[in-house]
């Protein structure tokens, strides 16, 4: 547990902890990747939710358990972390961190 | 960790653990079944009355590799990703086990039919409910090529069989790839390039039963061309250097398409060994490369990674000289050395897994 966290500093709180959780294929940390959809805290749940690049990757569950793991250890007791997959929204290139996009040629 | 088996807010349940090790297990049987049935064929094992090395597996060999073992194994990854199917991997495990182990072959031709049937309706359900994807559409067609395959397995027709089971088991990884190539800046006409391959795999497969010279030359030619597009645009030769299991996979897949295209060459050359470059150098380098990665995925556990997992893949490689050698020489003997290495090269990787598995428990007891 990290030192006096507050609810309202745990959404950026919680974009940094992300910082250490890494797609297992690619071995880019999810934010670089540009597949976190959006960190909101709700009630008593901070949730983070991912924008998939596969439809039919068995590694999604892996990310989102990973997700969780890094997101729980900043909550302050009494937040539960969750993290859910948005099906709705395309991932795209333009999402990803620019260092990443130039080492891959955009 | 957080169990992967908690139901989250928008997904159903994720499939239980102890039905996924059932079907795993089915899927090893087959692969021992398949391997059995090569090492006797290639006489570096004797021929039993039955087992591993009896006259069913001897006979179907292939068919357990590419029905039994892969399309076991690739069905249980896409049932794991959906939450949803498991009977699809079920009965293709099923299936070969009642090939090799009973001897029933028009049950085990059933079930393979049925399971591809079923594996084309989950990419249909994951398009339907997920989001539909050229990529998408190339692994669903490989779904559709297995069909083929084992239709034909049923019907005896040996063209479609081998065309199909490799194109699925091609297809499947150039879609997975291709997905995660959107992450790399192609040049114009590389996207439309990826479509005619597809095409190429798709029309060889198509034209197995009634043309199978032309659907040879064709498959042979569209494995030419996917090499040197993997080789010349997959994002995997820009991740070498990524920390941890991601480099090893990136590595594995890059060494995967010099065997493809060197199976290619060879296949244009009218060489039969070409087909074993593909199923073990390209195929069996995507499964070293990729299993470190899908045992969180599958089993809950989390390999530690070691550089020592890159050395059963040059086992492998070494093996396939001599296999290469061994063809086009007719030595039997060697043949049948490159066989044992084929299969040491396995058990090798395997003990390195098991071994990276047990460290990663002791690291993370708290992991599953």
């Amino acid at each position: 547990m990290s030192s006096e966290p507050t609810p309202d500093d745990l959404p950026a709180r919680a974009l940094a902890a992300l910082a250490d959780v890494q797609d297992p294929e690619m071995g880019e940390s999810l934010g670089d990747l540009g597949v976190i959809g959006g960190i909101e805290l709700d009630g008593s749940v901070l949730r983070v939710t991912l924008i998939p690049t596969s439809a039919t990757c068995p590694m999604a569950d892996v990310m989102l358990d990973d997700a969780e793991a890094a997101l729980q250890k900043i909550c302050p007791p009494g937040i539960r972390a969750e993290a859910v997959m948005d099906w709705d929204t395309a991932w795209s290139p333009e999402r990803m961190a620019p260092e990443l996009r130039e080492r891959f040629g955009w | 960790m957080v169990s992967t088996q908690r139901t989250r807010r928008n997904e159903p349940p994720a499939l239980p653990r102890p039905a996924l090790a059932v079907v795993a297990l089915m899927a090893i049987l087959n692969l021992l079944g398949a391997v059995g049935g090569a090492l006797a064929r290639l006489g570096a094992l004797p021929t039993a009355a039955l087992g591993p090395t009896g006259p069913d597996a001897l006979m179907a060999h292939g068919a357990l590799l590419m029905a039994g073992f892969f399309g076991t194994l690739i069905a249980l990854e896409r049932a794991v990703a959906l939450h949803r199917g498991l009977w699809v991997p079920a009965l293709a495990g099923l299936g070969g086990l009642s090939g090799w182990l009973l001897g029933a072959w028009p049950v085990a031709s059933a079930l393979w039919v049925a399971s591809a049937a079923g594996l084309l309706g989950l990419y249909g359900w994951a398009g339907w409910r997920r989001a539909m994807s050229l990529p998408l559409a190339v692994e669903a067609s490989g779904a559709l090529a297995l069909l083929a395959a084992n239709a034909g397995f049923w019907l005896g027709q040996a063209d479609l069989s081998r065309l199909g089971w490799s194109a699925f088991l091609v297809l499947t990884i150039a879609g997975e790839r291709r997905e995660l190539t959107r992450m790399v800046r192609l040049p114009p006409g590389a996207g439309a390039a990826f479509v005619v391959v597809w095409a190429g795999v798709a029309l060889s497969v198509a034209l197995a039963t009634w043309a199978s010279t032309l659907a040879f030359g064709l498959w042979w030619v569209s494995m030419a061309a996917l090499a040197l597009w993997l080789l010349r645009f997959d994002v995997a030769l820009r991740q070498w250097q990524a920390k941890g299991w991601a480099g090893h996979t990136a590595i594995c897949l890059s060494v995967g398409y010099v065997w493809l295209a060197l199976g290619a060459a060879l296949g244009l050359a009218g060489q039969i060994v070409a087909w074993h470059l593909v199923w073990l150098g390209f195929v069996m380098a995507m499964v070293f490369g990729h299993a470190p990665i899908m045992m969180p995925a599958l089993a809950g556990w989390r390999p530690v990674h070691t550089r020592w997992a890159l050395a059963p893949l040059a086992v492998l490689g070494l093996s396939l000289v001599l296999r290469v050698v061994g063809t086009l020489t007719a030595d039997g003997a060697l043949m049948a050395l490159a066989g044992t290495g084929h299969a040491l090269a396995f058990v090798f990787f395997g003990a390195v897994m098991i071994r990276a598995v047990r460290r990663g428990m002791v690291s993370r007891p708290s992991s599953r």
